[in-house]
This record gives C-alpha cells, sequence and structure tokens, in this order.
C-alpha cells in the first residue's frame, strides 16, 4: 500500500510540483518577468503576462520542418533529451523547506551535471542540423561550455567545501545552522551569476546564438514543437539555475529569522521566499543583459580564464584558509 | 573546423536589406570574402530619362528613405546649375536646415542599428526613441517624416513659420544633451569597446586607394568632406568642424558619427537663428538648357554624386547616381579579412549600408526552365492566387 | 563693378586654372581641350581613347588626383562616352571635380581599365559593362554586378538608348501576331 503511495507521491513529485507543471508556468512566468524587466528598462512597454504562454502555444501550432540531410533521429530526440535532463534537477532543489524531493550525499554533483546536459543537447542540435551557420553555433556552443563550466563549477562547490557536505540539503540545513558564513560566499555568488549568464547564452555571452551574426546559432533549423521544446528548456533551466544558485548562497527558501507557525505556514512562508529570491537571481541576469553588449567567443574564454578561474581559486583558499583555522565553525 | 564559404545574406538578420557576402572562413577568422550586389534593383536611372525633371524631384527621393533629401537636393542643385537660377537665400537655409537634421536621425538610427549588430539593444532602443525628436522636427518643418517632399527646382516648397523657431531651437538643446550622452556612454562602457576598438581596421592609405568616403573615409583620418572642400547651399556661411579620427577602426567610425551629431545640432542652431528673410524659392521654367552637371553633395554616409546630361528637352538625356553606400564598398571586403565572423554584422554596417541607394536599375525576372520570363505584377498576383488554391490545406487564413 | 566681378572671379578659378595648364602643357596633344564650367568643376576631353589611361595616370602621379567618385556612361548616338568623374582632395573650398571625358566607337566599346591606377574604380567600371556593354581591357572580375547573375548575353544592356524591355519586346509581338491573324 505504501509503496504505492510513494509512486504516486513521485508521480506527483514529477509531474505537478515541483516537477514539470509548476516549472512550466514558472519558466514561462520568469520569461515574462525577464522580457518585461529588459523592456521596461529600454523605455519599452514590453509583453503582457500571458505572451510567453501565447508564445509556446502558438510554436506548438507551427509547421514542424526536418531538413533533408539532417539526422532525423538526433534532431527530433535532442530537444526532449535536454528538456528531461533539466527536469529532473528540480528534484534535487528545497523549494518550500530545506529538504528537497529527493537527496543523497553527492546530489550537488549529480545537479551540475544535469545541467550541463542542454548545452550538449544544443551541439547535438546543431550539429546535426547540418546548416553552417547552426554548426558554427554549435562548435561555439562547446567552446564555451569549456569557458564557463569550470568557474560555475567552482564557484557552486565553494559551499560544499565550507559547509562540509556534497548534498544541496545538507548545505541548506547547514546554512540554518550558521547563516554568518554566506559571507564568506560573496564572491562565489558573484563568479556563480556570471558564469550563469555564459550557461544561459545570454547577452553578454550569448554569441553560440548571437541572432546577428550567425542566425541564431544551433537552433536555426528548428521549427514548431521542437523549437517550443526547446524554448520551454531555456525557460526551465534558468529557472532551475536560480533555484540552485538561490539554495546554495541566498539560503533558498529560508527566512531569516525564521518565523514560529505551524508547519505548513512555514513551507508557505517558505515558498514565498523562494520565489522572491529566485527572481532576484533573474533579476540580476536581466540587468546583465540590458547594460553589456555582446563579447565574442574569444574574449568570453579570455574572460573566463583570466578572471573568473583565478578569482575562484582564490575563494578556494580563502575558504580552506577558513576551515584549517577553525573559524566560523 | 575546415576552411568554408559561409553565406551571409541576402536574407540575413544582421543585414537589413539585400546584399550577399559570401565569407570563407577558416574557423573562426575571415580569410577571403566577396559580395554581390544589387538585389533591389529598381531601373531609376533608366526610368528617370522618361520623366520631366519636375517629376524626377519625386522619383530620385525614393531612392532612399533615410536619405532621400540628399537625393533630391543633389539632383535640384544640378538642375537648378543647368538652368542657371539663383535659389533665394532663405530658401538654400531651409534646404540646409533639413539636410542637417536628416544627418542627426540618419546617425542617430545608425548608432541603434549598430547597438544592435552586437547585442546592445538596449543603446538600440534608446537611440531609435530620440531620434523621434529629429523625426517630429522633421515632420513639422516639411510634413513628412520620411520623404520630406520640400524640394524643388529654384528652392524649397514649405516655410518656416515664426512659431516653429522656438519649437526647433528646443528640440535641438535636447538632442544635443542626448548626443552628448550616448557619446559619453559608447565610448566608456567595456563591452562596447571590446567589439569597436580595433575592429574592421583600415589604415588611412587603403581608404584613399579604394575611395572611401563620408564618415568611414573620415575615421581613416582622411579630412574630405564635400560641406567643406565643395560648399552647396548655405554650408558656406557656417561655422562647423570638420570631424576626423585617427584610430582607422570602427570606434573611430562611432565618435567621428557622433560629433558630426553635435556639429549638426551645431549647425541647424546657426540656420535658424540667422535664418534670411525673403522668398523661398525662385520662378522656373520647364524647360531645361542643354548641357551636363555634376552635383555633389555630402550624405550622411558621405559623398553622393549625380551627373545630370540635359538635351533641351523637357528629359534628361542621362541622369546617373553615385550613392555613398557604393563606393564604401571595397573598403568593406578589404576591412573584413583578417577578423573574426562575430565582427561581419559590425564591419559592414559601419558604413551605415543602404542597399537601395546602391542599386538603382534592374528588372523583375525569374529562372523558368530554360525560358527567361519578365514577371509583372498581374501575373504575380494570379500565380498567388492559384498557388494558395492548390496549397489551400494546412495553409490558414486569418 | 564689372572689374572687381571679374577679378574675384579669376582669383576664384586660379586652383582649376593652374590644373589646366599642367595638363594642357604636358599633356597637350592628348587632350582636345579642358573646360572649366564654374568653381571646383572641371571637364578634360581626351582626344582618342588609347591615350586616355596616360591622361589618368598624369593626374594620378602629377596631381596627386587618386579618389575616384564615379564613371558615368553615356550613349550619344553613335558612340559611347564615358564619363570619370575623379576628385582632387583639398582643404576648405579647394576641392577640385575632374572629370575626364572620352568617347568610344559603339562597335569596339573597349577601354583601358584603370583598376590598376586606381583600384576604388573596381565596381564603377563593372556597373558600366553591365549597363552599357563597355569592356574595360584588364579588369580582373567581370561578373554581372547589378544585373542578375543569369542575365543572358543576349538580355542587352539596359542603359542603351535601343535598349527595349523584354516585357515591351513580347507586346510588340503579340499585336504583330494579332495584326496578322485579323
Amino acid at each position: 500500500m505504501s509503496e504505492i503511495v510513494n509512486i504516486l507521491l513521485a508521480v506527483l513529485y514529477l509531474l505537478v510540483f515541483p516537477g514539470f507543471l509548476f516549472l512550466f508556468f514558472y519558466g514561462l512566468f520568469c520569461e515574462y518577468f525577464d522580457r518585461k524587466l529588459y523592456a521596461r528598462m529600454q523605455n519599452r512597454v514590453g509583453p503582457p503576462l500571458f505572451q510567453p504562454f501565447a508564445d509556446f502555444v502558438k510554436l506548438l501550432a507551427k509547421e514542424d520542418i526536418i531538413p533533408e540531410k539532417a539526422d532525423k533521429g538526433m534532431f527530433s530526440i535532442v530537444p526532449l533529451f535536454a528538456f528531461a535532463g533539466v527536469l529532473t534537477a528540480i528534484l534535487y532543489i528545497p523549494i518550500w523547506r530545506t529538504d528537497a524531493v529527493l537527496s543523497f550525499e553527492g546530489d550537488l554533483v549529480v545537479v551540475l551535471f544535469l545541467l550541463t546536459i542542454p548545452s550538449f543537447a544544443l551541439f547535438f542540435a546543431g550539429w546535426h542540423s547540418t546548416n553552417l551557420f547552426s554548426q558554427i553555433g554549435a562548435v561555439r556552443t562547446v567552446t564555451q561550455l569549456f569557458g564557463y563550466e569550470i568557474p560555475f563549477f567552482f564557484a557552486c562547490l565553494a559551499p560544499a567545501l565550507i559547509m562540509g557536505t556534497w548534498s544541496i540539503s545538507g548545505i541548506l540545513s547547514q546554512t540554518v545552522i550558521r547563516p554568518e558564513v554566506l559571507i564568506l560566499l560573496i564572491l562565489a555568488f558573484i563568479i556563480a551569476v556570471i558564469s550563469l549568464q555564459a550557461k544561459l547564452e545570454r547577452v553578454p555571452f550569448d554569441a553560440p546564438e548571437a541572432e546577428t551574426e550567425i542566425a541564431g546559432g544551433s537552433l536555426v533549423e528548428y521549427t514548431g514543437r521542437r523549437l517550443a521544446i526547446f524554448r520551454l528548456m531555456f525557460n526551465i533551466k534558468m529557472v532551475i539555475c536560480a533555484a540552485l544558485i538561490t539554495a546554495l548562497f541566498l539560503g533558498g527558501p529560508v527566512l531569516f529569522p525564521a518565523v514560529p507557525g505551524p508547519e505548513f505556514i512555514g513551507y508557505l512562508l517558505g515558498f514565498v521566499v523562494f520565489l522572491l529570491k529566485t527572481l532576484f537571481v533573474v533579476f540580476l541576469l536581466t540587468m546583465m543583459r540590458t547594460v553589456f553588449a555582446r563579447v565574442r567567443i574569444d574574449q568570453l574564454l579570455k574572460f573566463c580564464y583570466g578572471w573568473l578561474i583565478p578569482l575562484s581559486i582564490v575563494q578556494f583558499l580563502l575558504l580552506i584558509l577558513v576551515r584549517s583555522m577553525g573559524w566560523f565553525a | 573546423m575546415p576552411k568554408v564559404t559561409i553565406p551571409v545574406g541576402p536574407q540575413h538578420p544582421a543585414l537589413k536589406e539585400p546584399i550577399n557576402f559570401m565569407v570563407s572562413v577558416d574557423g573562426e577568422t575571415i580569410v577571403d570574402a566577396d559580395m554581390n550586389l544589387a538585389y533591389s534593383h529598381r531601373g531609376i536611372e533608366k526610368l528617370a530619362e522618361s520623366k520631366t525633371y519636375l517629376q524626377n524631384i519625386y522619383l530620385v527621393e525614393r531612392i532612399c528613405g533615410i536619405c532621400s533629401h540628399t537625393h533630391t537636393t543633389c539632383f535640384v542643385q544640378g538642375v537648378e546649375e543647368l538652368m542657371g537660377i539663383e535659389v533665394p537665400e532663405r530658401g538654400l537655409y531651409i534646404r540646409t536646415l533639413v539636410a542637417e537634421l536628416e544627418r542627426i536621425h540618419s546617425h542617430l538610427l545608425w548608432t541603434g542599428v549598430a547597438g544592435h549588430e552586437i547585442g546592445f539593444d538596449t543603446l538600440f532602443m534608446y537611440t531609435w526613441r530620440d531620434r523621434e525628436l529629429a523625426l517630429d522636427l522633421l515632420e513639422m518643418i516639411t510634413g513628412n517624416r520620411v520623404n520630406y517632399g520640400i524640394n524643388t527646382i529654384g528652392g524649397v516648397r514649405r516655410n518656416i513659420k515664426a512659431g516653429m523657431k522656438d519649437q526647433i531651437l528646443k528640440h535641438i538643446g535636447k538632442l544635443e544633451e542626448r548626443v552628448q550622452y550616448y557619446t559619453d556612454m559608447a565610448t566608456t562602457e567595456s563591452t562596447v569597446l571590446l567589439r569597436a576598438e580595433g575592429v574592421g581596421h583600415l589604415p588611412e592609405n587603403e581608404a584613399r586607394k579604394f575611395c572611401a568616403v563620408g564618415p568611414t573615409a573620415r575615421a581613416s583620418n582622411i579630412p574630405t568632406d564635400v560641406r567643406k572642400e565643395d560648399p552647396y547651399a548655405a554650408y558656406e556661411e557656417l561655422d562647423f568642424e570638420l570631424i576626423t579620427s585617427d584610430s582607422c577602426d570602427i570606434l573611430g567610425r562611432l565618435i567621428v558619427r557622433m560629433q558630426e551629431m553635435v556639429e549638426s545640432c551645431k549647425m541647424a542652431r546657426q540656420l535658424i537663428e540667422n535664418l534670411p528673410s525673403g522668398p523661398i524659392r525662385a520662378p522656373m521654367s520647364r524647360e531645361v538648357p542643354a548641357g551636363e552637371v555634376v552635383s555633389r553633395y555630402e550624405a550622411p554616409r558621405g559623398e553622393c554624386l549625380y551627373y545630370v546630361k540635359s538635351n533641351g528637352t523637357f528629359y534628361p538625356e542621362r541622369l546617373k547616381v553615385r550613392a555613398s553606400t557604393y563606393a564604401n564598398w571595397p573598403a568593406v571586403v578589404y576591412s573584413l579579412k583578417g577578423y573574426y565572423i562575430a565582427d561581419i554584422p559590425l564591419i559592414i554596417a559601419a558604413i551605415d549600408p543602404c542597399m537601395s541607394c546602391t542599386s538603382r536599375v534592374a528588372i523583375l525576372d525569374t529562372k523558368d526552365g530554360n525560358e527567361r520570363k519578365v514577371l509583372d505584377m498581374d501575373y504575380l498576383r494570379t500565380y498567388g492566387i492559384k498557388w494558395y488554391k492548390e496549397h489551400g490545406r494546412g495553409v490558414r487564413r486569418r | 563693378m564689372r572689374e572687381m566681378e571679374i577679378e574675384t572671379e579669376t582669383g576664384n578659378l586660379e586652383k582649376e586654372e593652374r590644373i589646366k595648364a599642367e595638363v594642357v602643357g604636358k599633356l597637350g596633344d592628348k587632350v582636345e581641350k579642358v573646360e572649366i564650367p564654374r568653381e571646383r568643376r572641371m571637364f578634360i576631353y581626351v582626344k582618342r581613347k588609347e591615350s586616355f589611361k596616360d591622361v589618368v595616370k598624369f593626374l594620378k602621379d602629377w596631381l596627386g588626383i587618386i579618389h575616384v567618385s564615379a564613371i558615368t556612361g553615356l550613349d550619344v548616338g553613335d558612340k559611347f562616352e564615358v564619363l570619370y568623374h575623379l576628385f582632387s582632395y583639398g582643404k576648405e573650398k579647394e576641392g577640385v571635380e575632374v572629370t575626364v571625358k572620352v568617347s568610344l566607337p559603339k562597335t569596339d566599346p573597349k577601354i583601358d581599365s584603370i583598376v590598376d591606377l586606381l583600384p576604388g574604380a573596381v565596381l564603377y567600371e563593372r556597373e558600366n559593362h553591365d549597363m552599357f556593354g563597355i569592356v574595360p581591357e584588364g579588369h580582373p572580375d567581370l561578373r554581372p554586378l547589378l544585373l542578375p547573375d543569369d542575365w543572358a548575353e543576349t538580355g542587352g544592356h539596359p542603359l542603351r538608348k535601343d535598349w527595349v524591355e523584354e516585357k515591351e519586346k513580347e507586346k510588340e509581338k503579340e499585336k504583330e501576331k494579332e495584326g496578322r491573324g485579323e
């Protein structure tokens, strides 16, 4: 009996909350939030609330074209592959309390791994489209991957180092016990947000899909349903990355100081806090998009290897020093 | 990646109008470039031979949407010289005022497009908002936002009324302030510098060799400006500086254009404050005496040249148009080489290309088997109706 | 009053007269005449098309005129005229537009290319090749520039005065047919 309940619960988690349904709507809302904010900062009116949803539905209804020379199997399966990858990652990230739906020692690495899947999916999508622009985009995607992924990993592993656990839920429970440690992680937070912008391929790091240069890069041949899934995947990826950063550096759904009261109110409050904090991260990402121009791919690599990686090593050394001296324990 | 040739255009998001560049790249580096022009060829030079001089003013106005005043002024100047008409001072002043406002709006438009090419959409949105100030003024003075229709042989068609002066001065003040702001922003913002500095290098000797004109030449340190060298309209009486830059790159072209807008604001102010009284146009006859004339004009994009030959009738014998973009293409092809794919849009955009200006003579035709066919509008219409009947399913109507 | 006017005029035309003197002095037999219609404008009429390149070379080497503004083709009945609009850079109000005019017989519309002297002329020569069929000999690349790539040899050169649009031709043929039918 309880097994059936467990299975049903797992399905519920995966498909409704915090899985597919929640992510679908929250992802679209984040896109709206991002676009609206971007528009307001540029002195425009911006889209109405349901615009992203309308775009999604409209794309679903559009004609679906597979290029004649493309690898049909890869071309069709890649969007779903990427989509499944990001959906799974949410299960390990705490959303309404310090514990996530699933957690085990080392789930941080799993989440980081799952979040790189979309980049590879983009590479395969671009490469198997057999279009010149998409192939250039694919090569750029992988080139960029080697730039931002290292500082992003370093930055995300910094909390694990200082908290002494490799589980996101574990890090969060440690954060509740000693929130002052977060001050040490400011540098890692900044590095994480910057490399996240590159991970999401947004201005100023959107060389792999630069519209004015290579006409959209990897996705240039995608239309209709498959493009809709890719776009939704990007939105959800943004939400999950923001959630991950929230959990690691901003205390996740925890409100400081904690409000006493019944458990479910705490959960509700935690959820609201989670939404606000992720929106804050999205706000930071939008700000970057507004005030910068696109950098070239070589300039991006130079920036990552010249600044982000050395800085994240400095952060690591700092944390090792703190641990060995026994401060903040 | 091996050496490949990628087509940029004729349909490409970076290009607002059709042109085709076949760019050979080695990895991300451009090794060679070739171009193909005239996708929007309209047969204007041929058409002009069958229209009267007065009709031709309106024809050449439609060569370009952005610099329509350029073309009419250049044409009208030539015809006036052929007829020996002395244009009244006030007419010349109004003509020059419209020309300078056009330059401001064109340069602001360019700044926005350049911002968009490097993914800096915020700059694009801001400059295009402020460009409205210039467009509002143009609308107030001429009655139109784009094709002003203010020039006529012997002068201008609309006068500046007394009440307009304050409004014009007010808007020019605002424009000056905004232009200053963009100059500061574009020359200090780090990512813009990353993309513009040292990119699209065009040394002075190469610019001279390829006969570059306008801001492209001036950014390569060539002090050439028709307004100075060969003054027309009211420019002889205006006090303004010739802007050059010795950086020879895209940043230089950006700065030159920014500074030119400041100068244009200055000129517009002088023109309004010293506007002479009197008539705005001289009487003209419809007949033009035989002769030939070369007329030059400094368009926002550079030197524009008209050659008009008349044979004593109502119709010109030959009208030759050389718009400024056309002169800059060889320089673009040169400055593409050695840079990255990522730089293509910006390098092309840096000359402020205007394809319609470039291509003026063409005939619509398609290849149908081995038979060449000229498709007229009726044919296309019936073809379209037929096509939709056959492919009706799946094509939804609103 | 009249004297003053003449004075100012000659004063203004100083640089044009200087170029004229140079051209006439050094190239005397190659140049038919030099006209100065107004300030900053000059027309140089070249006698024979064979010596035309020497004139351009002289203008380039001796007078430093290296800017090609445009090249205009003209169809004047029995022959073509080609106008090379060159420009001499100058300081304020000093620039001079020098137009070199040369005529070609319609039966043999060939002329020396000046691309090796002035590379900026590359597109203008191609344009005239398209529009008039004037062949610049020695030009590196004579693919159609303004005309479509598949423009047939028989398609003709649109800016020639005797050129008729194909649609017009078809109409005429149809008319003829109708005429016969009746």
